[in-house]
């Protein structure tokens, strides 16, 4: 009997012990969590939330918003519902909701916001017909196409700003239909963005992984000066190596002047804003990425497994191929990855060094934050490079799968 | 042994790796075909050069290594057709068990079906053909050896090499591993190299034995000979335990010498290159040292105090002091059931000549 007690007492004090060493590990790290919520996971949520929320109508004209949704879509809306509209306008005016009003339905119809703003300038105070009231003061009021609009903006959350990043709207009939030839950018951005990242991290791997097995072979002197070079570099502002790099590349710049002078060329080549400027940039500032995510894997392999695949008879060449390499793809797989992700986001380079068709999905991004404040449209851009960048994860992972290569 | 028509020859070979300091010094080595030659030394003595350059990972700047009458200098290592076994068994991570060991063979462009079968075979041999799935990391230290075996037996190469196969493993383990070795050895006719810094495994698997000391070969012979009759002061004091006291050479006189160790006169089968009054240093194993000696063919004694007696079960190890000459050991059977003097005590000590060598001491430093 005494045993068995003795034995709860033990398993009780045990629980007790962990349940208090677990408390206190949690409150230790409480701050750090409370941080990267504050700091990193929730303006990243908000941003993307901004790609379905539209409440601009709804906080501007409630009553409209709450009644449109009854319109059928086709002919001209009820009288119920034109005055709904009429009823609203005055209080959103002076409520200073109509601005941000006016801006997201000028997203949705070009010069819709001029045609609230007269409207709302020349309202009557009443009319008997409000249909034929708004009609009077624009015309476009006697046509379906500005209450379709404002139907769409009463629908909160809404799909249609990830359509329009994806070069797609609802269109009259309902249905998905794409956007005109010539609004369409978003597609062709994001295959751009991709097939950039996809090269740069091409080359990253082509130039980095012999340097990545020099630093991890020469000897140690020598290696640490190799590291010096690549790692300055590293430490230097991305600015700074944007625009060195601009000037290196221009038409009177360097690499042109030093081309013309040893008579390899006559003509200055185009090395800058076009995609060329654009890849080498991004390759030079990728590059320490790559080498260091090989280096770290291959300082780990010992030089014993090539001298015993070559005492067992194999070609150096047969050694490096079926021994040396295989061991080295944790390493390409994380360098690759990482350079394509960081490539995928990369803004200011292709900015400063790309032309007119080398535009990536960050640059479109940063317009409609910074110039058409299109928060929304921005927000689901951000949403599809996230999926992407999460899908690339996973295909990654599957590829060379971090587990699967994890030996001994 | 095999003198005449040698396997492996060194001649006058020297390895420098900075061009100032000889790191193996004007080797010479014949090495019969079939031969087991272990290379002992302490550490820094150049055995892993001198093994490294039979493979060709590095080469010597002097001399020539010749395999079966071939010149071996400029032949890269993968051409080599040498079977090696490193410390740490450099078993490739990324591939099984089975892979690791049909590598050989596929690079010689072995089939398939051939292949299959010998993979069996040498994995049968080392007595782990259940192991052919797995990885190198999921398997133990030991097993993870007899497949570094395996691999460099199964395409039965000319010579095999080992640079302390063992020298990681436990001490049972690697005892088990000696008898594997020796086995594989004598079944396959192998010829082997071995290099260890452990004399007794040195001794128990050779057939000779290579003493290194600062890059060169102090003495190369058979186990028994290289304990019962030490060329240097160096082996008689690396090999087994040693009485090593030091004195002066008094006579000299037709293979046996004279030496003075603290007024008493010793007398023993003469070394090299001895001379009258020059320095000369005793080789005595502690077995043969008798306390107490009876009258009779023991010519040598010399009296000092017990300072201690250890217990060792079969015999104890008794540390006499003789008159300023530091400690001498004996090693005495447990046999007799004569009590031993106790500490403190004065005690003669005699040991016949013909179990005593007198040498040359060591180089300074
Ligand atoms: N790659 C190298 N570069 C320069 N010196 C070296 C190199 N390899 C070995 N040495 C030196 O050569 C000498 C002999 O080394 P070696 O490895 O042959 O010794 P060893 O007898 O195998 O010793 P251990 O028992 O410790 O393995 C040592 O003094 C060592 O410092
Ligand atoms: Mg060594």
């Amino acid at each position: 009997m005494t045993v068995t007690t003795d034995r709860d007492d033990r398993a009780g004090a045990f629980r007790r012990a962990r349940r208090r060493d677990a408390r206190r590990a949690f409150a230790l790290a409480v701050p750090l969590l409370a941080f990267l919520l504050i700091t990193f996971i929730a303006p990243i949520v908000m941003l993307l939330m901004r790609g379905v929320q539209n409440p601009e109508l709804s906080r501007a004209m409630p009553v409209l918003s709450a009644s449109i949704g009854a319109w059928d879509g086709t002919g001209l809306p009820d009288e119920t519902i034109a005055a709904a509209f009429a009823a609203d306008l005055p209080g959103a005016q002076e409520s200073g909701s109509l601005g941000p009003l006016a801006r997201r339905l000028n997203f949705y119809l070009p010069e819709f916001r001029s045609l609230l703003m007269k409207t709302a300038r020349r309202l009557p105070p009443a009319a008997d017909d409000w249909r034929a009231a708004l009609a009077a003061i624009d015309e476009r009021w006697a046509t379906p196409e500005p209450w379709r609009v404002l139907q769409r903006a009463a629908i909160n959350p809404t799909p249609d700003y990830l359509l329009a990043a994806m070069d797609a709207k609802v269109g009259p009939e309902g249905g998905v239909t794409a956007a005109p030839a010539d609004e369409s950018v978003y597609v062709d951005a994001f295959g751009r963005t991709f097939w950039i990242s996809a090269v740069v991290t091409f080359l990253c791997l082509v130039f980095g992984y012999p340097v990545a097995w020099l630093l991890a072979n020469l000897p140690p002197k020598q290696a640490d000066r190799l590291m010096i070079l690549v790692i300055v570099p590293f430490w230097t502002s991305l600015l700074v190596r944007t625009t060195a790099w601009y000037v290196l590349l221009q038409p009177g710049g360097v690499i042109n002047s030093l081309l013309i002078w040893t008579g390899l060329t006559t003509e200055p080549l185009p090395l800058v804003f076009n995609r060329t400027g654009v890849l080498i940039g991004m390759t030079h500032i990728l590059l320490p990425f790559m080498i260091l995510a090989i280096y770290s894997v291959m300082k780990g392999i010992s030089p014993t497994y090539m001298r015993a695949a070559l005492s067992l008879g194999a070609h150096p060449v047969v050694a490096f191929l079926r021994i040396y390499l295989p061991q080295t793809l944790p390493g390409v797989g994380a360098g690759c990855f990482l350079v394509f992700v960081l490539a995928l986001g990369y803004y200011i380079t292709p900015a400063l060094l790309g032309g007119a068709g080398d535009e990536m999905i960050s640059q479109l991004i940063a317009i409609q934050t910074n110039q058409q404040l299109n928060w929304g449209l921005a927000g689901a851009l951000s949403a599809y490079l996230v999926l992407f960048t999460l899908v690339f994860y996973f295909i990654f992972n599957k590829l060379v799968g971090v587990d699967r290569l994890r030996f001994g | 042994m095999g003198q005449e028509n040698p396997f492996v020859t060194f001649s006058r070979v020297g390895k420098s790796y900075d061009g100032r300091q000889n790191v193996v010094q004007n080797l010479d080595l014949d090495i019969a075909r079939g031969e087991f030659v272990s290379l002992l030394g302490p550490s820094g003595s150049g055995k892993t050069t001198t093994l490294m350059m039979l493979a060709g990972f590095e080469t010597p700047t002097e001399g020539e290594i010749s395999l079966d009458g071939k010149r071996l200098n400029d032949l890269p290592p993968h051409k080599r057709n040498i079977g090696m076994v490193f410390q740490n068994y450099a078993l490739f991570p990324h591939l099984t068990i089975a892979e690791n060991v049909a590598f050989p063979l596929s690079v010689r462009g072995v089939s398939r079906a051939e292949q299959k079968t010998r993979v069996a075979r040498a994995l049968e041999m080392v007595e782990l053909p259940q192991v052919a799935g797995r990885r190198p990391g999921q398997l133990s230290g030991g097993q993870q050896q007899r497949v570094a075996l395996a691999r460099a037996l199964v395409f039965e190469p000319a010579l095999v090499l080992m640079d302390e196969p063992l020298g990681a493993l436990d001490k049972r383990l690697r005892e088990t591993m000696q008898y594997e070795i020796k086995r594989l050895h004598r079944d396959l006719g192998l010829t082997v190299v071995y290099v260890t810094h452990d004399q007794g495994e040195a001794l128990t698997m050779s057939d000779r034995v290579a003493v290194f000391f600062d890059g060169r070969i102090q003495q190369i012979a058979a186990p028994d000979v290289l304990y019962e009759d030490p060329q240097n002061a160096f082996v008689a004091n690396f090999i087994g335990e040693n009485n090593g006291i030091a004195g002066r050479v008094t006579d000299l006189d037709g293979g046996m010498a004279s030496m003075e160790v603290g007024g008493a006169r010793i007398t023993g089968k003469a070394g090299r290159d001895l001379a009258v009054g020059a320095p000369a240093v005793l080789a005595l194993r502690p077995e043969r040292a008798l306390l107490a000696p009876m009258a009779g063919d023991i010519l040598n004694r010399v009296t000092g105090t017990v300072e201690d007696i250890t217990y060792c079960g079969d015999h104890h190890r008794v540390a006499v002091t003789l008159a300023g000459d530091g400690d001498f050991i004996l090693k005495i059977p447990n046999t007799t059931h004569h009590a031993l003097p106790p500490p403190g005590s004065r005690v003669e000590v005699g040991w016949r000549p013909a179990d005593c060598k007198i040498l040359t001491p060591p180089p300074a430093g």
